[in-house]
C-alpha cells in the first residue's frame, strides 16, 4: 500500500513539476526527430515517387518494405546507425536529466535554471555512478544469462517437455527484471542522497546508499513492479488507440501523430512520477 | 437368409472400421508394388526385426531380371555416405561426425527369396548417382528368373536394423521416440525413360529430396513394447496385446508410394473427422492445448484442397506433432502421414504452426499422389505445394497478414515466398528445374518459393479461376501416376489453348523456358516521367529578305513522355497502365521485348502516374517498387514514416532512460 500511496505521491510531484517534463520530452525529441528526418528523406529519395508507398498509408506492407530493404539497404544501413547514436547519446544526456529532474525536486523550483545548474553540478558523479550501476546490472544479467543458458540446454537435452525449461528462463528473466528495477531503485536513491547533501563522491554514496536501503528492499522491488506494470498498461492502451486511426489521410495521420506525442508526454511524467516515489 | 448375413457382415464392417476404414471403395492406382511386413521393434537395442513379403507386378513390355531397393537406413552408416557428404558436416545444426558409435544406424537384407532359391548373395550395393562406393542406399537384387511382361513376382525378403538416434527425420530419440520413415527396404521405380528405355528409377539417398515410389498396399504388423502409442500410415486395424509384454498394432493402407510409423510412449491421441476422412493426431501431452489449431489446419487443408484440387480418397490422416526432443523429425510429410513441428507457446498470430500443416497435407497431393520424382524435379513437388499452402492459408486468414498477424507485423503467404525468392543472396543462382543433388544453393528459395512464385504469377495472367481449373486438371490426368515437368508444361498448353483467354500467358513454351529452365530475374522499372507541349509550324521560312519569323501554332494536347526499362533478362507481356491529371487513365499492352521503351501519350492533360503491370500480375518481379512512378513524390507516406520511426525511437530511448 506504501508503495501505491508513493506513486500517488510521485504523480503529484510530477505533474506540479510539468515543465521540467517539458525539458526531457524536448531533449528526448530533439534526438528521435533526426531519426525521423532522415527516414523521411530516405524514403523520398527511394522510392517517393512509387505508387507502391500508398500501400504503406493503409498499414505495413511487407512486399513494399522487403523490396525497399533489399535495394535500397544503404539508407536503411545509416538510418540503424542513426539509431545506435540516438541511444548512446541519450545515455550520456542520461546524468544531465536525472540531476536536473532531482534538482527541481530538490529545491521545489522546476525554473530552467535549476534544472540546469542540478544536471551540470552533478553530471560527471552521476555518469560514474550510472556506469558503475550498469557494470553490476551487465555482471549480475551475465551470471542469470548465463544459469538460464545452462539449464535451457541442459533441459532442452535432458528433458521429456521444454516447460520446464519455460518456466526455468520465465523466472530467471524475472528475476533479472527485479533485480534491474532494484538497481534503478539504488541508482535513483543514491542520486537523491547526493544531491540533498550537496556531495559529489561517488563511491563513498554508493556505500552509504546501500547500508540505507537494507531494509527498503523489498518495497523498492514492489515500487518498481508496479511502475512496470503502469508502463506495460500505458503501453497496451497507447498503441490499441494509435492502432484505431487508420491514419489513411492527412488529417487523421497528424492526429495519430499528435497523440504519439501525447502519450510519450505522459510516459516521462511517469517515469518522473517513479522517480518522485522512489526518493519519498 | 443369405440378405440377413450380407447386413450382418456391413454393419460388423462398419463397427469394425467405425472410425476408419482402410478399404478404399476402388482401386485408384495399379498397385504395382505391395508390401506385408512384420516387424519386431526391440526398443532396448533399438533393433528391428522384420519379415517382408513383396508382390510386384511387372507392368512393363520388357522382361526384368534385377530389382533396385531403396535402403535408405544406411545413409546414417558413417560419415562416407552419399548423404551425409553432401550435408557438408551440418545437418540440423549437427556435425555428424561427433556422433558416438551406438547412435548411427543401418538395414541389412539377410534372405531374399524368389520361388524357393535365395537371392541375396548375388545381391550388390550401386551407386546410379556419384559412384560412391561407400554409399549403401540402393541395392540390386538379380532374380532367379526373369519377371516376364505383366508377371507378378513374390519376393520373401527377411531384414535387420539398427535404428539411428535421429539425424534427420527418421530414427529414435530418447524417452522412446521413434519416427520411422525410410524404415524398409522398398522397391524403386520400373518406367519408361523419356527415350524409350525401360530402366530402374531408383537413386541413392542425397540431403534434401527423399521421393519416388510405386504405388501399392500395405499391411503392416508391427510389434513393440505396449508401453508405446503408435501411429501410422493408412489405418489400425488390429491391436492384440501378446501378453509378454508387447503388442502387435496392424495397419492396413492402400494406393500410396511410401509407409511411415511412430511410437512413443507419452502421446496423446486427439481424434477427429472431416467428411469420410479420419483425422489422428499425435501430439506430445505439453502441445495438446494446440490440436484445435493442428486439426483445424488439417480440415481446411482438406476442405480447400478437395474443393480446388481434387478429391481426397483416403480414409486417414495421421499428424505427428513430435515433442521438443523429437522435433528432427518434423515438417515432413508421407502418404497419410504428416509431421509438425510445434512449441509449448505458440502465439495465435504466428501462423507457421498452420502454414506447416498445411504445407505438409499438400504433399498428400503433390507427390503422394500425382508421384514425380522429388529427386530429379523437387520443384514438381515442393512448387506445387508451397503455392497451395499459400492459397490455403490465405484462404483461411484472408489476404492481410495471413502467416503472421502480431503487433501490426502482416505478412501474407504468398509475400514471404516472395520474400524467400528475391531475398537470396543472387536470385539468379540456378534453374528451378534441377535435380536434388544438383542445388548448392538457394534450394527453398528457389524450388519452393520461386516455383510458388511463378505459379502466382500464371495466376495473376491467367486468373484465379482459370489457374483453379488448370490445377484441377491437371490433377484430374495425372493423379496416380508418375508425371514430369514436360508433361505439366504440356498439360498447361493444352488447358490454356481451350481457355477462353489462350493468349493469357503469351507463349507459355517461352514462359516456362524462362522462369522454370532459365535463371533470368523479372524486373521492369518505369524510370522517367516527362511531359511537353507540341508547337508546330513555329520558326523562319523563306529565304533572303523574305526570311520571316513564324510564331507557329501550339497544339491544345500534352504529350507526356513514359520510360520504361526491362532490367532482367525475363521477357513477358506486361500493362502499362497512365494515370492524367484529370484522373482518366489509359492502359497499353507492352511486349518486353526492349530494354528500354519510351511511350507517348498525347491528351488534354499530362500524365502524373505511370504504372507496369498496375494490377500486380507479375509477382515474380523481383522489384515491384520500381514498376511505378509519380511525376512528383507523395508526401504523406514518407511523413507516415517518419511519424512512426519518432515514435518508436522516442520509446526505445524511454525504455533505456530508466537505468540513467
Amino acid at each position: 500500500m506504501r508503495a501505491v500511496s508513493n506513486i500517488v505521491k510521485g504523480f503529484k510531484r510530477s505533474f506540479r513539476f510539468r515543465r521540467v517534463a517539458g525539458y526531457i520530452m524536448l531533449i528526448q525529441a530533439g534526438l528521435s526527430v533526426l531519426v525521423a528526418l532522415l527516414s523521411i528523406n530516405y524514403v523520398n529519395t527511394s522510392i517517393g515517387q512509387s505508387t507502391n508507398l500508398m500501400k504503406i498509408i493503409e498499414g505495413y506492407n511487407h512486399d513494399v518494405f522487403q523490396d525497399l530493404l533489399l535495394y535500397e539497404s544503404t539508407g536503411w544501413e545509416m538510418i540503424k546507425t542513426l539509431i545506435a547514436l540516438t541511444v548512446f547519446v541519450y545515455l550520456m544526456l542520461g546524468p544531465l536529466i536525472s540531476g536536473g529532474l532531482f534538482n527541481a525536486y530538490h529545491k521545489e523550483s522546476d525554473h530552467w535554471n535549476v534544472f540546469w545548474k542540478g544536471g551540470s553540478r552533478f553530471y560527471f558523479s552521476f555518469l560514474k555512478l550510472n556506469v558503475l550501476i550498469l557494470l553490476i546490472l551487465l555482471i549480475c544479467a551475465g551470471i542469470i544469462g548465463f544459469g538460464a543458458i545452462t539449464f535451457a540446454t541442459h533441459g532442452l537435452e535432458n528433458f521429456v517437455s521444454e516447460v520446464p525449461v519455460l518456466i526455468g528462463v520465465g523466472v530467471a528473466l524475472f528475476v533479472a527484471i527485479l533485480f534491474g528495477i532494484y538497481l534503478v531503485s539504488v541508482s535513483a536513491r543514491i542520486k537523491w542522497q547526493m544531491i540533498e547533501n550537496d556531495d559529489k563522491r561517488v563511491w563513498a554514496n554508493f556505500r552509504l546508499g546501500l547500508k540505507n536501503l537494507k531494509n527498503k528492499r523489498m518495497y523498492l522491488v514492489v515500487l518498481g513492479f508496479l511502475f512496470l506494470l503502469l508502463s506495460a498498461v500505458v503501453a497496451f492502451f497507447s498503441n490499441a488507440l494509435i492502432n484505431c486511426i487508420p491514419e489513411s489521410g492527412f488529417a487523421l495521420m497528424l492526429l495519430a501523430f499528435v497523440i504519439q506525442i501525447l502519450v510519450l508526454f505522459f510516459k516521462v511524467f511517469l517515469r518522473n512520477a517513479y522517480q518522485a516515489a522512489i526518493i519519498e | 437368409m443369405r440378405a440377413l448375413l450380407f447386413i450382418s457382415f456391413i454393419l460388423l464392417g462398419n463397427l469394425l472400421w467405425a472410425d476408419c476404414d482402410p478399404y478404399l471403395k476402388k482401386a485408384n492406382s495399379a498397385r504395382l508394388a505391395n508390401y506385408k511386413i512384420d516387424v519386431t521393434l526391440d526398443h532396448v537395442t533399438k533393433c528391428l526385426e522384420a519379415e517382408q513379403v513383396l508382390t510386384w507386378i511387372n507392368h512393363s513390355p520388357e522382361p526384368v531380371d534385377a530389382l533396385r531397393f531403396y535402403m535408405y537406413q544406411n545413409a546414417f552408416k558413417n560419415t562416407e555416405t552419399t548423404f551425409m557428404q553432401s550435408a557438408e558436416g551440418d545437418v540440423f545444426g549437427e556435425n555428424p561426425a561427433d556422433r558416438p558409435a551406438e547412435e548411427w544406424g543401418w538395414i541389412d537384407v539377410l534372405s531374399a527369396i524368389q520361388n524357393g532359391q535365395e537371392l541375396i548373395n548375388d545381391s550388390r550395393y550401386v551407386h546410379p548417382d556419384d559412384n560412391n562406393t561407400m554409399d549403401e542406399t540402393v541395392l540390386e537384387i538379380p532374380l532367379a528368373s526373369p519377371v516376364l511382361p505383366g508377371d507378378t513376382l513374390v519376393l520373401d525378403m527377411v531384414w535387420s536394423e539398427k535404428i539411428p538416434k535421429i539425424f534427420a527425420r527418421s530414427g529414435y530419440e530418447r524417452e522412446n521416440f521413434y519416427n520411422m520413415v525410410h524404415w524398409f527396404p522398398q522397391v524403386g521405380v520400373w518406367e519408361q525413360s523419356p527415350e524409350g528405355t525401360w530402366r530402374w528409377n531408383c537413386h541413392q539417398f542425397h540431403r534434401r529430396t527423399e521421393f519416388f515410389g510405386e504405388f501399392g498396399n500395405y499391411d503392416v504388423n508391427i510389434t513393440l513394447a505396449d508401453f508405446l502409442v503408435t501411429g501410422a500410415s493408412g489405418c489400425e486395424t488390429n491391436n492384440v496385446d501378446n501378453g509378454n509384454g508387447t503388442k502387435t498394432v496392424s495397419y492396413h493402407c492402400e494406393d500410396v508410394i511410401d509407409f511411415a510409423w511412430c511410437a512413443y510412449p507419452h502421446f496423446k491421441v486427439v481424434e477427429d473427422d472431416w467428411e469420410h476422412v479420419h483425422i489422428r493426431l499425435m501430439v506430445a501431452p505439453e502441445h495438446k492445448h494446440l490440436a484445435p489449431r493442428l486439426i483445424g489446419a488439417a480440415k481446411n487443408s482438406l476442405s480447400y484442397m478437395a474443393e480446388h484440387v481434387g478429391e481426397y480418397p483416403y480414409t486417414s490422416l495421421t499428424i505427428l506433432d513430435p515433442p521438443m526432443l523429437g522435433l528432427k523429425s518434423g515438417f515432413m510429410e508421407y502418404p497419410t502421414y504428416i509431421t509438425g513441428g510445434s512449441f509449448a507457446i505458440f502465439p495465435k498470430g504466428v501462423r507457421t504452426l498452420e502454414s506447416l500443416i498445411a504445407h505438409e497435407f499438400c504433399h498428400q497431393y503433390f507427390m503422394g499422389m500425382v508421384a514425380t520424382n522429388e529427386k530429379e524435379e523437387p520443384w514438381m513437388d515442393e512448387g506445387f505445394v508451397t503455392y497451395h499452402e499459400d492459397k490455403i492459408m490465405e484462404a483461411m486468414y484472408g489476404d492481410d497478414g495471413s502467416l503472421f498477424n502480431i503487433l501490426g507485423y502482416k505478412v501474407n503467404n504468398a509475400s514471404f515466398s516472395r520474400h524467400e525468392y528475391v531475398s537470396l543472396d543472387n536470385p539468379s543462382c540456378g534453374a528451378i528445374a534441377r535435380t536434388g543433388w544438383e542445388i548448392n544453393d538457394g534450394f527453398k528459395g528457389i524450388t519452393y518459393s520461386k516455383t510458388a512464385t511463378m505459379f502466382k504469377t500464371m495466376e495473376g495472367m491467367l486468373g484465379e479461376d482459370e489457374m483453379v481449373r488448370l490445377m484441377q486438371s491437371y490433377f484430374a490426368k495425372h493423379r496416380f501416376s508418375h508425371p514430369r515437368g514436360p508433361q505439366f508444361i504440356a498439360h498447361v498448353k493444352e488447358h490454356v489453348g481451350q481457355s477462353s483467354n489462350p493468349n493469357a500467358m503469351g507463349d507459355i513454351d517461352r514462359f516456362f523456358e524462362q522462369l522454370v529452365y532459365g535463371v533470368d530475374i523479372l524486373d521492369y522499372s518505369v524510370t522517367n516521367i516527362s511531359y511537353f507541349i507540341e508547337t508546330s509550324d513555329r520558326g523562319y521560312v523563306n529565304n533572303g529578305e523574305n526570311r520571316d519569323f513564324v510564331e507557329g501554332v501550339k497544339s491544345e494536347k500534352i504529350k507526356s513522355k513514359i520510360l520504361v526499362h526491362r532490367q532482367g533478362g525475363v521477357v513477358l507481356p506486361v500493362d502499362l497502365r497512365v494515370t492524367y491529371e484529370d484522373g482518366t487513365q489509359e492502359t497499353v499492352a507492352w511486349s518486353g521485348e526492349e530494354n528500354t521503351k519510351i511511350f507517348i501519350f498525347e491528351n488534354d492533360t499530362k500524365v502524373i502516374t505511370a504504372e507496369i503491370d498496375p494490377e500486380y500480375k507479375l509477382y515474380i518481379d523481383v522489384n515491384l517498387n520500381n514498376n511505378s512512378l509519380t511525376l512528383e513524390p507523395k508526401k504523406t507516406p514518407s511523413l507516415k514514416i517518419g511519424s512512426k520511426m519518432m515514435y518508436w525511437v522516442h520509446n526505445l530511448i524511454q525504455g533505456f532512460g530508466i537505468f540513467i
